[in-house]
């Protein structure tokens, strides 16, 4: 019974440990700070992106500051490019830091919101 | 990522016990050949699970814009709602579960068919599974990364395992009734966060009203687009600036079902103690 006791402790400890292990693995990314390299605005409003062409270099870290200067919600995403979507409230900022592929070529960005697409809410990065 | 582990090792622990309860009750009545027909059902009913995953996963890949978010909104509200019936249903009826189960295993051996014996576990290990399937692929729609999301997951999965083993050969106690009433706790929680995903999903494509677009904005104290804010939107639901719908969804969800699983908790509740 006594050993029982034991094991049913050890048990425990082992699945608090798995617990823990589980909650903290997604921290381990988040311990080394984020570069962020050089920053590139982008004004989003009704229905255009400004700029719609964006230059990077193959490889280069760089930080978009995406800016909604319009009157409703916007988003910022790309398929392409792999960066997740991100909605941007009118009058607020949001910042995506992206690492450009090794590999030259264009990836288009889009607001993704409903409509926003066809009135003209799609851009460019130009990877050289 | 928690949340796939949470979701595994207590699904996978249902099923564990399932298979524990079935077998156990084989060798009762003196019926072990009957053993590898409940491990062919299981082991379909896991292949299926993992099929169905699969098929989900790769639907929401083929789909984009508009018909996506609806497709990943609907399948997280489903969750929501298939996760909770789940969590209540078990809360009341676990107590039945073993009499239930051994009742089906006597109605298959009087039939004498061994696929009917299969087909028992594989029902009561494949609601399980595609129960794990829904939630972990309504879960992986916000999740951060895909690897380490499937490996807590294969994780949670492995434990429970383990556990269900040492449990059916008796080396190990475990309060059964406290494991289900903190994973049931947690899941409430995380089902809470799938709620306002999937209103945030509905509410980008017009289908749910916003009513105030954006109550605050705390995305300068935490970037619901950086590391921590992914894990905690798909953990909480957070989301730096939500609308008055998705707060009043999560709040009035949690709160809500807290108070009934909590009530369902206290002894006073519980029905004098049955023989199962």
């Amino acid at each position: 019974m006594h050993s029982m006791m034991e094991y049913r402790g050890v048990i425990g400890k082992i699945l608090a440990v798995i617990l823990i292990g589980a909650l903290m693995l997604p921290l381990v990314g988040c311990t080394a700070p984020a570069a962020t390299g050089r920053e590139i605005r982008i004004a989003a409003s009704e229905f255009k992106f400004e700029p719609r062409e964006i230059r990077v270099k193959a490889g280069e870290t760089v930080s978009f500051v995406i800016v909604n200067t319009g009157m409703i919600d916007h988003e910022f995403e790309s398929d392409d490019a792999k960066i997740a979507e991100v909605t941007i409230p009118p009058g607020r900022q949001r910042v995506v830091h992206w690492k450009a592929p090794a590999r030259p070529g264009e990836y288009a960005f889009v607001c993704d919101l409903p409509g926003h697409k066809d009135a003209g809410m799609v851009g460019k990065i130009i990877v050289k | 990522m928690l949340y796939a582990f949470v979701v595994t090792l207590r699904e996978g622990l249902e099923a564990a016990l399932i298979i524990g309860i079935l077998l156990a009750y084989l060798h009762r009545v003196g019926y072990t050949a009957g053993t590898r027909s409940v491990w062919a059902g299981t082991l379909a009913a896991i292949g299926l699970s993992l099929l169905g995953g699969l098929v989900i996963h790769l639907l929401a890949g083929e789909l984009s814009g508009e018909l996506l978010d609806l497709f990943e909104g609907g399948t997280m509200l489903l969750a929501v709602a298939i996760l909770t019936y789940m969590i209540l249903w078990m809360q009341r009826q676990a107590r039945y579960l073993k009499a239930e189960l051994q009742h089906r295993v006597d109605r298959a051996l009087a039939s004498g068919s061994q696929v009917a014996l299969a087909a028992v576990a594989f029902t009561v290990v494949g609601r399980e599974g595609i129960e794990t399937a829904l939630f972990l692929v309504a879960g992986s729609l916000q999740a951060g990364s895909g690897l380490a999301y499937a490996l807590a997951g294969l994780a949670g999965g492995g434990v429970a395992a383990l556990l269900g083993y040492l449990l059916y050969r008796g080396s190990l106690k475990l309060n059964l009734r406290l494991f289900f009433n903190v994973t049931g706790v947690l899941l409430i929680v995380f089902a809470a966060g799938l709620l306002a995903n999937g209103v945030k999903e509905l509410q980008e494509v017009g289908v749910v009203p916003g009513i105030i677009r954006h109550v605050w904005d705390t995305y300068d104290l935490l970037q619901d687009n950086s590391e921590i804010g992914r894990l905690l939107a798909t953990l909480f639901g957070y989301d730096a600036s939500p609308s008055l719908t998705q707060v009043v969804a999560y709040f009035g969800y949690l709160a809500g079902l807290l108070a009934i699983y909590l009530r369902g908790m206290m002894p006073a509740a519980r029905p004098a103690r049955s023989g199962a």
